[in-house]
């Protein structure tokens, strides 16, 4: 293919702007910034499009945005070109954001080039992609100006094993290999490093198994604890309430011990209060003193009232004496009053014997009757019943006798004038009156005496009873006796004594309340009280049953307390048996994880490796057909370019270019810097010629020849001039002797104003 | 009627390993705090029954904390029966937590063999029976009837419905089982989605999956169902309650050829979503050439999320086929690349030299080939 017309219709500075290329070897010659990258730029825009990415690595901007003209927003053009014998037109638009395809057709006829559609012009004339063209079609300053052999040779070296200088199959085969072992080593490789840590995993898993049969066997024995303790609660709980009743018992007894003992300190009050109030007597509140006082004045006129009435029991006993005696007295009449004159007579008086007969006349009346009684208890009736008839009858007589001579005596004469039988009857009697006077004398003397004492005794009696009515002034007695009063006393000596009891009682109430109130919060006590539910067996609890309790409590808190630590422990150690993220379960999903990560790593291992070996694959491909062909074709244009006889360009089996000299093979530093350039020029073209099968592409030198000396570029241009006779070649020069130089070659010459 | 919530799958004390330690713990303290909020709405309803119906914990050794914990929710509220049917992860093997933990009185906890248990003072009965081993293959509701079908027969249990009873699966139940059983409602646990209300004979039944997702697998709402049931039918309803969700976005990088676009892409992709929620960005599409995304720089995208992860399913892009046609060494490359492509066996075979085509052109772009953790 060759390019026949460049029409700039807007592109980079140029509007409108129609540049003409010959066949053969053309320079397109114009100052710096004069335009000559822009027409290399249209020609890829016009096969490839406008590309996104950077075309020039010198460029910031991608040509998109470069090479829109100011006040434009798209680019336009045409080129014309002879492909296959035939003259055909490429004419393409692009606008920001809207890259529309190339319209082909055949300058001639205006139709469409048939294979074209919706495909870039470049790829189907060269079937070969932007980017190859770019880097094969297209030789830049800095792809010619290497001065560095070993740099030459590398590109060499990847032309003639890759048919593109910038790619080179021996950094590529490193760069899948490295990347390879960078996965696959043993040591160090990723995977390796990963197996490594799969295979701790599972070595933390079966410890982590065998720790879980251990965390298990704990957590049996937990459960057993637990449910121990749970029972040890509810013991221990329904002890606490055992406990808890008994004491609210025991509280709500104290509570109403407490209560009785004020109640009955209460009630005792009152009773005191009464009492006291019933002991006070005007002002004076009466006491035990009072009452032992008036006790002592009643006893007192009691006393005294007993011998007042004693002494008028004397006074009328004697009195009665008196009369008694006046009467007995006065019975023996007159004789009392000459008792002293018949006494005297008596004593002048005989005796009488008649009593003698008497005598004797009992004794045979007696004797007369036992033998009577005698007769009839023996049964000697005959016997003795006539002797004892004869002696009662003696005695009778005797008797008789006696009573009838009595009178006959004078003292006896002298009782029976005065009354009596006989003188000792009246003796007696006198000495009866005699005695009755004695008696009556003496009575009366006892009866003066006696209403003495009697009248000292009233007016002692009068004193006391006095002092007794003034001492119960105050008690509004109806009468003032000694009934009265010692009643009062008895009722006042009651009162005090029932003071004294309440006294002592509430002493005695007191005392007992403040023992019951003794370091007592009664408040506290009453929450007590209140807060004891009935036990669960409904047994109400004694003191024993309390102590028993607690002390079984006491036992159970410590078993608790223990069964507490124990459990405690365990937990802790169950909880400290994995270490975060150690438990079976989640070590096996670590380590499912870092299996899926394995299985990853190897994939792109896989990749590499296939990549690794296609690659080689086609190396070795391309070794077999491209590079002898290469080599050949290298050689006929090194041949062409230099001109010299003898040299040969060789391609040898490690892919490296050197020359023959005709007597050895040399690498490129041995020889001058033209011969490297040709060198170079013709391995290019070779590769050029052999990638670009359908239709071999225009050679574009984008100012290539500006740091050369005069020389080498005098050289380069014969050697262009000569590839001008094999392909299109153009030149993009900013020399003028370039230019010159070119035009004396036979240089179609172009300039860019 | 009775007024019932139905909850199952909780999973407490999952290790959540995929996250870092502080998020595990998070996460593991917020399906507790899940809980007690379905337990507050159940109260709130005046519910009568709480249907725990298997997997309450991720497995057979969950703490004893988080048991005591739930006991303690569980006797705040006596007036609620509580009915816990151990799943396969929580079976009652002999050091289950629901041997070793006092659980209130108004707690029932279904053992190996189906139970009944009347309900004081109503005419509902609940039946049940919990997992003894983490692997059940028979078929419980298999010839089952309720004893009394004047009542309200409810059952809970942690089965797996299936159409294929035969195979192995854990605890099978069918919708022939269901239907023959008599019973009003069946509440179901094991499986972590929400089934809807559905009804087999005249027994209506339900998975109320689980009220917290723990993984990418259980993404969209996660609750539990709550409402009345009664001798007629029920009047039943989802009831959300995750307080986090796990959503996966795809984020198509389509033409993207750099990091930076592949970021405004992943941003607008999670731009809907709330910033509590876990998030895995799965990066489709055909990027541009060899553009490979990298998670590790990506992951900047996805920042302020609790827990976020990118997965790169990208595929390489239609441009590269233009490389292929270049006779270069890297035009060949991606030739063969492309054919063992085309001849892949399998998506993962695919994606395996699809990965190897990307890395092969970054390193004849003598560009580093980046260690990608996806």
């Amino acid at each position: 293919m060759r390019i026949k017309r460049l029409t700039l219709t807007r592109f980079g500075k140029f509007i409108g702007k129609s540049v003409e290329i010959g066949d053969g070897f053309n320079v397109i010659h114009g100052k710096n910034e004069a335009g000559k990258s822009t027409l290399a730029a249209f020609i890829l825009f016009m096969l490839y499009g406008m590309p996104k990415e950077r075309v020039s690595k010198g460029n910031p901007l991608p040509d998109r945005e470069r090479f829109v003209p100011w006040g434009e927003d798209s680019v336009a053009g045409t080129m014309e070109i002879e492909a296959g014998g035939r003259d055909i037109v490429i004419e393409r638009q692009y606008k920001k954001g809207a890259n529309t395809g190339a319209k082909v057709y055949y300058k001639a006829t205006g139709e469409a080039v048939p294979g074209f559609e919706g495909a870039e012009p470049g790829q189907v004339l060269f079937e070969v992609g932007s980017q190859a063209f770019g880097a094969t079609v297209f030789i830049r300053q800095s792809e010619l100006m290497v001065e560095d052999c070993a740099e030459l040779e590398l590109k060499l070296r990847n032309l003639v094993t890759g048919a593109e200088e910038d790619v080179s199959y021996a950094n590529a085969q490193r760069r899948l290999d490295t990347a390879r072992k960078r996965l696959e080593n043993q040591r160090g490789g990723m995977i390796a490093e990963l197996s490594k840590e799969i295979g701790r995993h599972r070595e933390s898993l079966a410890r982590a198994n065998l720790a879980m049969e251990g965390w298990q066997r704990d957590n049996e024995r937990r459960r057993e604890l637990e449910k121990e303790r749970d029972s040890v609660k509810k013991e221990l709980e329904a002890l606490k309430e055992r406990i808890k009743y008994v004491r609210a018992r025991a509280a709500l007894d104290k509570l109403e011990s407490i209560r009785e003992a004020r109640r009955e300190e209460k009630r005792i009050a009152a009773g005191l209060a009464d009492v006291e109030k019933s002991l006070v007597a005007g002002d004076a509140v009466i006491d035990g003193q009072l009452v032992a006082k008036l006790r002592q004045t009643a006893h007192d006129l009691r006393l005294e009232q007993k011998r007042l009435e004693m002494c008028e029991l004397d006074v009328a006993q004697s009195q009665k004496r008196l009369e008694q005696l006046e009467d007995e007295l006065s019975a023996f009449g007159s004789l009392t009053e000459e008792a002293e004159a018949v006494r005297e007579k008596l004593k002048t008086a005989p005796s009488v014997h008649s009593r003698m007969l008497l005598l004797i006349g009992s004794l045979l009346i007696i004797l007369g009757l036992f033998g009577l009684f005698g007769s009839f208890l023996m049964g000697m009736m005959l016997e003795t019943i006539l002797p004892s008839v004869l002696i009662l009858v003696g005695g009778a007589f005797s008797v008789s006798l006696h009573f009838t001579r009595a009178d006959q005596n004078s003292a006896d004469s002298v009782a029976r004038r005065y009354g009596y039988p006989h003188a000792d009857k009246l003796a007696e009697a006198l000495d009866s009156i005699q005695k009755l006077m004695r008696e009556r004398d003496a009575a009366r003397m006892i009866q003066d005496e006696a209403r003495e004492r009697y009248e000292r005794q009233t007016a002692v009696t009068r004193g006391i009873a006095d002092e007794l009515a003034l001492l119960t002034a105050d008690f509004a007695l109806p009468k003032v006796s000694t009934a009265t009063v010692e009643l009062l006393c008895s009722t006042l000596s009651e009162k005090l004594r029932q003071q004294e009891f309440y006294k002592k009682r509430l002493d005695a109430v007191c005392e007992r309340l403040a023992g019951l109130l003794m370091g007592v919060d009664e408040q506290a006590l009453e929450s007590l009280a209140a807060s004891g539910a009935a036990p669960p067996d409904g047994e109400a609890g004694t003191e024993t049953d309390e102590r028993q309790a607690e002390q079984r409590s006491l036992e159970l808190e410590s078993h608790l307390e223990a069964l507490t630590a124990e459990l405690a422990e365990l937990s802790s150690r169950m909880d400290s048996a994995f270490a975060p993220g150690q438990s079976p379960a989640e070590i096996s999903e670590r380590l499912e994880t870092l299996c899926g990560r394995r299985s990853r790593l190897e994939f792109n291992r896989d990749a590499l490796s296939l990549s690794l070996s296609v690659l080689c694959e086609c190396f070795e491909t391309l070794q077999m057909t491209f590079a002898p062909e290469l080599n050949r074709r290298a050689g006929d244009y090194f041949a062409s370019l230099t001109g010299r006889a003898g040299r040969e360009l060789v391609i040898d089996s490690r892919s490296n270019v050197r020359i023959s000299d005709g007597s050895a093979l040399r690498e490129l530093n041995y020889f001058s810097q033209g011969t490297r350039d040709a060198a170079y020029l013709s391995v290019r073209l070779a590769a050029v010629s052999l990638i670009f099968t359908r239709e071999p592409p225009p050679l574009v030198f984008d100012d290539i020849l500006a740091r050369f000396d005069p020389e080498r570029s005098a050289n380069a241009i014969r050697m262009l001039a000569a590839v001008g006779g094999l392909s299109q070649v153009i030149l993009f020069t900013c020399r003028s002797d370039e230019a010159k130089a070119a035009l004396a070659a036979g240089a179609s010459v172009i300039g860019l104003s | 009627m009775i007024v019932l919530a139905h909850l199952a799958d909780l999973h407490l004390d999952t290790p959540f390993s995929a996250l870092s330690p502080s998020d595990a713990a998070v996460r593991r303290q917020e399906l507790k705090e899940t809980f007690a909020a379905a337990v507050a709405y159940a109260v709130s309803t005046g519910a009568r029954l709480m249907l725990l119906c298997g997997d309450l914990f991720d497995n057979e050794y969950a703490g004893g904390q988080t048991a005591a914990f739930l006991a303690r929710i569980m006797g705040e509220v006596p007036d609620i029966r509580f009915f816990i049917a151990p799943g396969n992860h929580d079976y009652l093997s002999a050091h289950s937590v629901y041997r070793t933990t006092a659980f209130p009185e108004n707690v029932h906890i279904f053992g190996g063999g189906m139970e009944r248990v009347d309900i004081p003072g109503t005419d509902v009965t609940v039946y049940g029976f919990g997992a003894t081993a983490p692997q059940c293959l028979e078929r419980p509701l298999s010839g089952f009837r309720v004893a009394d079908t004047g009542r309200i027969n409810i059952m809970a249990a942690h089965m797996t419905l299936t159409t294929s009873p035969h195979k192995e699966l854990y605890t099978p139940v069918t919708a022939e089982d269901i239907a023959r059983s008599g019973l009003t409602y069946l509440a179901l646990g094991h499986i972590h989605s929400f089934s809807g209300i559905q009804r087999a004979g005249r027994t209506f039944y339900a998975y109320p999956g689980c009220p917290e997702g723990r993984g990418f697998d259980e993404c969209g709402p996660k609750g539990m169902i709550a409402g009345t049931v009664d001798k007629t039918g029920c009047a039943l309803s989802f009831v959300p309650l995750q307080r986090r969700s796990y959503e996966t976005v795809t984020a198509d990088l389509s033409g993207v050829s750099d990091h930076y676009e592949a970021k405004a892409r992943i941003a607008a992709a999670l731009k809907e979503l709330s910033l509590s929620s876990l998030v895995r960005v799965v990066l489709s599409g055909r990027v541009k050439g060899d553009y490979l995304p990298e998670p590790a720089v990506l992951a900047e995208a996805c920042g302020g999320f609790f827990y976020a992860e990118i997965t790169d399913s990208t595929s390489a892009g239609p441009e590269l086929s233009e490389l292929a046609s270049e006779r270069t060494l890297k035009g060949l490359f991606v030739r063969r690349m492309m054919k063992i492509i085309e001849k892949a066996a399998d998506g993962e075979e695919k994606r395996l030299a699809d990965r190897a085509l990307r890395f092969g052109l970054k390193a004849l772009a003598d560009e580093e080939v980046p260690c990608l953790e996806d």
